[in-house]
């Protein structure tokens, strides 16, 4: 079927600078962007299930490790949402033309997000604000366990939302259907077989780096609580290991949903797209191991050594979607045709300007955490 | 008709946009002039030493935290996320343009958050000299923010030689940039000072209120002794077809003698004085009576005039998305004399899907989505069924030839884009146009 009759074009306009660097700075984009994100989710359902399985035990390692974790989550609802628009930004400069169009289709959940967003926000900070007491023996687990798993749910369908339109935009085959059914964008799409199997692998994916971001925080207590410290480390990394482990079979299934001559690409074992994918599974199986390590021995150093091959897994893995991206959308876009008028002046200001923030977090990390002995240096 | 148009039924697309971004320039104003307010208050805490001060900064803080964080960023990605669905040619191109320019604004936001979370859990925990030194990090970013964003919405009215050079520079700086900085910024201190009254009014302690709430009012001083003048210096800078529209008013617009435009300026002027008054007689001259409800009406008050003045702002844009580049409707003025010839459905991609090309009156009904819908609705918003009134077909292909880009006596031009449409075009669009009168009167 010849589609290019309403596959939107581009606008007369160069990109500001070469190809390459956009793509660079959409996958570095969504990469901080999924980190974040990551923890948001996964965060407020596990705290829920740890409110609920450590019951009215403020004192147990379970409800004291749920209680520190529901503390951060607005800070990274906050950056996902930051972080957020780069990835945003750049789909739009090079993708334009196909998520435009399906946003339009399912304009009424896509707009719908926020008002879920905000909802989901507020009630993590609700839990702090109004249900946790300075005196946690007050508080009703049940209540914060109930309201977290309220936002995750709406988290949850956020991300299930992003991931339908994230999947339409490349498959342009559905939309005039689409289009007659509803011109209010009163749309959703399930049409597609990757999309569950894809979206199960990031959600299983931000229970793992929840774990992992569980463990983290033991190791931040591990002089001035010890025994708490190694809890977290334990079973956070515990935690990791195993949803990695099933995150294998996830994943092979995923794989074995996409279309056959891109799976070849991805194991053909011949291109930079097949190395990364391929260097993506060897890093999730080292990481898997260094969790397991880590759980036996609540070692701190094992703990951060999985933390960073997980945050290379990660990398690789959203790279490798990309390049799945680039393939399914190569029959309909190639934003590579596109003319080119680097805005150099404009982009040396960008540059320096983000070392410039570099420089400026580092200072801010160092003043907050200077006069204040119960929190360590190690923020990497 | 490069894309789907998003059908909203009743106001339309744009006030899709507009409701947003409304509430969104509400909130995030109130993060930049509320830095301001946050580090000036701080800086008077410490100077007088005074903890009943510390003690209201800190509550304010919270508030502040909880309003720009959440509902302020969310807000601010539900603006991009509208105006992709209803013009996502114009969205297209000012991405396009100002890729680098956005990506510069989000690493000052992304400064501005992490010194708003540093700033707020770092009360008590850091010396008081370090934590009003944060404060004013947190103002310096999120002014920086509002620097580069304020060259991009400028842009849209005031493009300047961007027209020609399609250099990034010459859109940023342009103009309007100047003038609708410093409004933007009287602006914020305003409402920095609306929401400081919000919190101030909920202090127990009288002597304290009284001081504070007296404080507060004072912040909207600059945006009144001062706007007016910005204001000035503002529209002369505007396009001259524009002001025009202003001061001359449509006299055939069939709803009365002013132009739509000058009826936003009257309105917003009003609604400004009466914030002026209530402000003087309320807070400023009788702090001890004025209460959390007086200040919760009064914040009222101010979003209404700041989507007034919003509004106006839109309307002195129209008919353009990008003034003399794009019209609103998505089509790019340099297209529109190749479209007249050539016809607009010939070479239209989503205007000709689901459409049977030997109905007439389905093809009317498209161009009047492609052409029309950025600004009308069928019977809500700006009623197009209302506007044709008793008009017969007839009558409005003579309408539609009126929007002749050449027709310098066309009386819409400041506020409509020409059609951009052949002959057989016109006939289909005022044929579906007519077939929208009750049955009894057609023909
Ligand atoms: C850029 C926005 C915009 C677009 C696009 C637009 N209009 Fe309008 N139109 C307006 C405004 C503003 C008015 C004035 C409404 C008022 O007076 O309340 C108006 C008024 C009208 C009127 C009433 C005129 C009168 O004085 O009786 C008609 C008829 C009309 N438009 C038809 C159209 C048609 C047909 C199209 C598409 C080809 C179109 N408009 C596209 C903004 C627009």
């Amino acid at each position: 079927m010849d589609l290019t009759h309403i596959i939107p074009s581009y606008q007369p306009l160069p990109l500001p600078a070469p190809l390459w660097l956009l793509n660079v700075l959409l996958v570095l984009g969504f990469y901080l962007h999924v980190l974040p994100m990551n923890i948001v989710l996964g965060g407020t359902l596990m705290a829920a299930a740890m409110f609920l399985k450590a019951g009215p035990k403020p004192d147990s390692p379970m409800y004291r490790s749920a209680r520190e974790l529901a503390q951060t989550l607005p800070v990274f609802v906050s950056f996902t949402i930051t972080q957020g628009i780069v990835p945003l930004l750049f789909l739009q400069l090079l993708y334009g033309p196909l998520f435009y169009t399906s946003s339009i289709l399912m304009a009424g959940c896509w707009i719908g997000i926020i008002v879920l967003l905000i909802v989901a926000y507020y009630g993590c900070y609700f839990v702090i604000y109004k249900l946790f007491n300075d005196d946690s023996q007050k508080e009703n687990g049940l209540a914060i366990a109930a309201t977290l798993f309220v936002s995750f749910c709406l988290f949850l369908l956020i991300g299930f939302i992003i991931s339908s339109n994230m999947h339409l935009m490349l498959h342009p085959e559905k939309w005039a259907e689409m289009y007659k059914h509803s011109p209010n964008g009163l749309n959703f799409f399930l049409g597609d077989k990757q999309q569950i199997p894809r979206f199960l692998h990031f959600f299983f994916s931000s229970i793992a780096m929840t774990g992992l971001f569980i463990g983290f925080l033991g190791t931040r207590k591990k002089e001035r609580d010890p025994e708490q410290a190694d809890w977290m480390i334990k079973k956070g990394s515990l935690v990791y290991s195993i949803v990695s482990t099933l995150q294998i079979a996830i994943g092979f299934h995923f794989l074995f949903s996409l279309p056959q001559e891109i799976r070849e690409q991805f194991m053909s074992g011949n291109s930079l797209m097949s190395y990364v994918f391929i260097s993506s599974i060897a890093l999730a199986v080292i990481s898997i191991i260094l969790g397991f390590s880590a759980s036996n021995s609540g070692s701190v150093k094992f703990l951060k050594s999985t933390m960073h091959t997980a945050f290379l897994v990660v990398l690789t893995m959203v790279i490798s979607r990309h390049f799945l991206r680039s393939a399914m959308a190569a029959p309909f876009v190639q934003p590579e045709k596109l003319s080119v008028e680097p805005q150099w002046d404009l982009l040396g200001i960008f540059v320096l300007s983000a070392v410039g923030l570099i420089v400026y977090l580092v200072w801010l990390v160092k003043t907050v955490t200077h006069n204040n002995p119960t929190q360590s240096h190690s923020n990497s | 008709m490069n894309y789907p148009i998003w059908i909203v039924p009743g106001i339309g697309g744009p006030w899709v946009i507009g409701i947003i971004a409304i509430i969104h320039i509400f909130l995030s104003h109130f993060a930049v002039g509320g830095g301001a307010f946050l580090a000036l208050i701080e800086w008077i805490a410490y100077k007088r030493n005074d903890e009943r001060i510390y003690t209201y900064v800190k509550s304010h803080s919270r508030f502040f935290i909880l309003v720009t964080t959440v509902a302020g960023a969310a807000t601010g990605v539900a603006i991009w996320f509208s105006i992709s669905l209803v013009s996502p040619d114009g969205t297209g191109s000012l991405i396009q343009s100002f890729t680098l320019a956005w990506a510069l604004e989000y690493l000052f936001f992304v400064a501005e958050l992490a010194t708003a979370f540093a700033y707020y859990y770092s009360w008590d925990k850091i010396s008081k000299e370090k934590h009003l030194l944060l404060a004013k990090w947190y103002f310096f970013m999120s002014v920086m923010t509002l620097a580069v964003i304020n060259g991009i919405l400028t842009f849209m009215l005031t493009p300047g030689k961007w027209l020609d050079s399609h250099y990034w520079l010459h859109g940023v700086l342009n103009e309007t940039y100047l003038p609708s900085l410093f409004i933007r910024l009287f602006i914020m201190f305003a409402i920095a000072g609306m929401y400081g009254l919000v919190t101030a009014t909920r202090i127990k302690d009288e002597d304290l209120r009284v001081y504070l709430v007296k404080f507060c009012s004072k912040w909207l001083l600059p945006v009144f002794f001062l706007g007016p003048i910005v204001t000035l210096w503002y529209l002369s800078q505007v396009p001259q077809v524009t002001l025009e529209t202003v001061f001359t008013g449509i006299q055939s617009s069939g709803v009365g003698n002013f132009s739509v435009l000058a009826r936003a300026l009257y309105l917003s002027l009003v609604l400004s004085g009466t914030v002026l008054l209530f402000a003087f007689f309320g807070p400023y001259l009788n702090p001890k009576g004025f209460t959390f409800k007086i200040a919760l009406l009064f914040m009222a008050c101010g979003l209404a005039t700041t989507g007034t003045t919003e509004w106006m702002r839109e309307m002195l844009r129209k008919p353009y998305v990008v003034y003399g580049y794009m019209y609103s409707n998505g089509i790019r003025k340099s297209q529109v004399e190749k479209l007249r010839q050539d016809g607009f459905l010939t070479d239209a991609k989503w205007a000709n899907v689901n459409t049977d090309p030997t109905s007439s009156k389905q093809c009317g009904e498209k161009l009047f989505q492609y052409q029309c819908m950025a600004c009308h609705t069928v019977d809500g918003y700006r009623s197009i069924k209302k506007l044709i009134g008793d008009r017969d077909q007839e009558s409005i292909v003579s309408f539609l030839k009126m929007m002749d880009p050449k027709n310098d006596e066309n009386p819409y031009k400041g506020i409509m884009p020409p059609f951009a449409g052949n002959e057989a075009e016109t006939k289909m669009l005022a044929e579906y146009l007519a077939s929208l009168k009750p049955k009894d009167t057609t023909q």
